[in-house]
């Protein structure tokens, strides 16, 4: 975060983070969506439209004097361009974790939230807010909260949204829960 | 001759330049194609293809008339060249720090106008190459083995508080007015901190410079990973060459200094002396903001806004 006295403006990085094909530019789409910035992302893609490296966007609110700017990016769940994940995280102020809840998935949602442990450590939903997205929740063989919640070793304190982001369901809650977290 | 001979042939021809380790010909999203010269392993190669292919992107998005971008590392360089007319493709090159760069970049010129027309010509060929996820898994598995280990925080990724007073920004502005004024037309130059949070422009901070900020941020952390995997050195310079301009960038210590100048306006020597100069003086303005050990006291109430704006925008029901 940067607080710029000067000019008045806080500047906050939130990332989405997880596994290959979870939802993350969706979640970030339909978000931008939402708020009518649909046109404010930009994104680096394969030649098949994967994310290669990141999708960054910005969202700018006035209140009073002050403007607070918020950077949102997605890490790339590409697992050949892992190298460039760390980049993405540099300086992050909160981090939107998101799991793909089908069951097969179930180890890559692991391996995945155990790159970001080994990344921050204890940090983790401490110093550094998580806020954990369940993404795909209307599918029938959903895993559920307690399965996921086992898996991963989520600590007490970490919120949880079953998210559905192609139809935007609580995309914009578990957004709204991790700046709360942020700014708290 | 065939495509993928003429390739080779080319590679061979650029690896054989005194000091160029490696050369390699990769599809844009950073499988490597073909290559020419000694690398440590399999693993080495796709983990700088994968973020040769990252850098090529990023150039190519701050930057429409892309030639190649050059990372000064201690111990080695690392050229991305682009294809004029075809973004399909770009060849890496690395070499080690004493090279003669005019000579490299001559021949490499003369090779992608060689290799060119074949690509232009060949249709599918070479085939743009993928991986399954299984291959894609093993490779960075043992990619990830000969790494810095992942359990030691990146220094990069670090999450603080940073305060700007008043007289800090102005001191920082001063210092880039300072700068431009001496490299007639440079712009835009600005500051960013590791994270890509841009925190002084030579104008005034406007919207658009976030995004070249993070940009621009993202290419030269990439770029500090290649020097790392191939020769775990730090880097001290990045360079982009455009039809008409350069682009640099350079290590502030806790974040990057970035500059684009007209190329008839800056002579590279003189540059290459006062831009180390100006990173340091940041770097001693930007030790003197404060680390925040507490949040200040504007937090609450920008919290209860933010929570108060996207409440509008929640949803309450499961649909369907």
């Amino acid at each position: 975060m940067l607080i710029d006295w000067s000019s008045k403006v806080i500047q906050s990085k939130i990332v989405y983070y997880g596994p290959a094909m979870s939802g993350k530019t969706t979640s970030i789409r339909t978000l931008f969506n939402k708020l009518g910035q649909s046109k404010k992302i930009e994104s680096i893609e394969t030649t098949t439209g994967r994310t290669l490296f990141f999708d960054f966007g910005s969202l700018e609110l006035q209140r009073n004097d002050w403007t607070i700017r918020m950077y949102i990016w997605s890490a790339t769940g590409q697992d050949y361009y892992a190298e460039t994940r760390s980049t993405v995280l540099a300086g992050t102020d909160g981090i939107v974790f998101v799991v793909d809840v089908q069951p097969h998935l179930l180890e890559d949602n692991v391996r995945s939230w155990e790159e970001l442990k080994k990344f921050y450590g204890e940090k983790l939903g401490q110093d550094l807010p998580v806020v954990v997205m369940l993404n795909k929740w209307d599918l029938p063989e959903a895993l559920s909260r307690e399965r996921v919640t086992q898996a991963l070793e989520l600590k007490n304190g970490i919120h949880v949204f079953p998210t559905i982001a192609t139809e935007g369901y609580n995309v914009s809650e578990s957004f709204s829960a991790v700046l709360q977290k942020v700014f708290q | 001759m065939d495509v993928e001979s003429v390739i080779q042939s080319e590679l061979e021809a650029l690896r054989s330049i005194n000091g160029v380790d490696n050369s390699f010909l990769s599809q844009r999203d950073g499988y490597p194609i073909t290559s020419a010269g000694l690398w440590l392993s399999s693993d080495e190669i796709f983990g700088i293809a994968a973020a040769a292919s990252a850098i090529n992107a990023v150039a190519r998005r701050l930057h429409s008339s892309l030639n190649y971008v050059l990372v000064e590392g201690d111990q080695s360089k690392f050229l991305v060249v682009a294809f004029p007319k075809n973004d399909d493709y770009f060849l890496s090159l690395t070499t080690r720090t004493n090279v003669n760069l005019g000579v490299i970049l001559q021949s490499l010129q003369k090779s992608t106008e060689k290799i060119y027309p074949h690509l232009l010509n060949a249709g599918e060929l070479p085939p743009l190459r993928s991986y399954s996820n299984k291959q894609e898994a093993s490779i960075m598995d043992r990619f990830q083995a000969q790494e810095k280990p992942i359990h030691s925080p990146s220094p990069s990724i670090r999450s603080s508080s940073l305060v700007l007073t008043e007289s800090l920004v102005t001191k920082l502005r001063a210092l880039l007015a300072d700068f431009t004024n001496l490299m007639d037309g440079a712009q835009p130059t600005f500051i960013s901190l590791n994270g890509g949070y841009p925190i002084a422009q030579n104008n005034h901070l406007n919207p658009a410079t976030s995004g070249m900020s993070a940009f621009t941020f993202a290419l030269y952390d990439t770029c500090r990973k290649v020097a790392w995997i191939t020769k775990k050195a730090a880097i001290q310079q990045v360079t982009i060459d455009l039809d008409s301009q350069h682009h640099f960038i350079y290590n502030t210590g806790t974040g990057i200094f970035s500059t684009t100048l007209q190329k008839g306006n800056c002579r590279l020597g003189y540059l290459r002396l006062l831009i180390p100069t100006y990173t340091s003086r940041i770097e001693e303005t930007l030790q003197e903001a404060s680390q925040a050990k507490e949040k200040p006291h504007l937090m609450q109430p920008m919290n209860r806004f933010l929570t108060g704006f996207f409440s509008s925008f929640q949803t309450q029901t499961l649909p369907g």
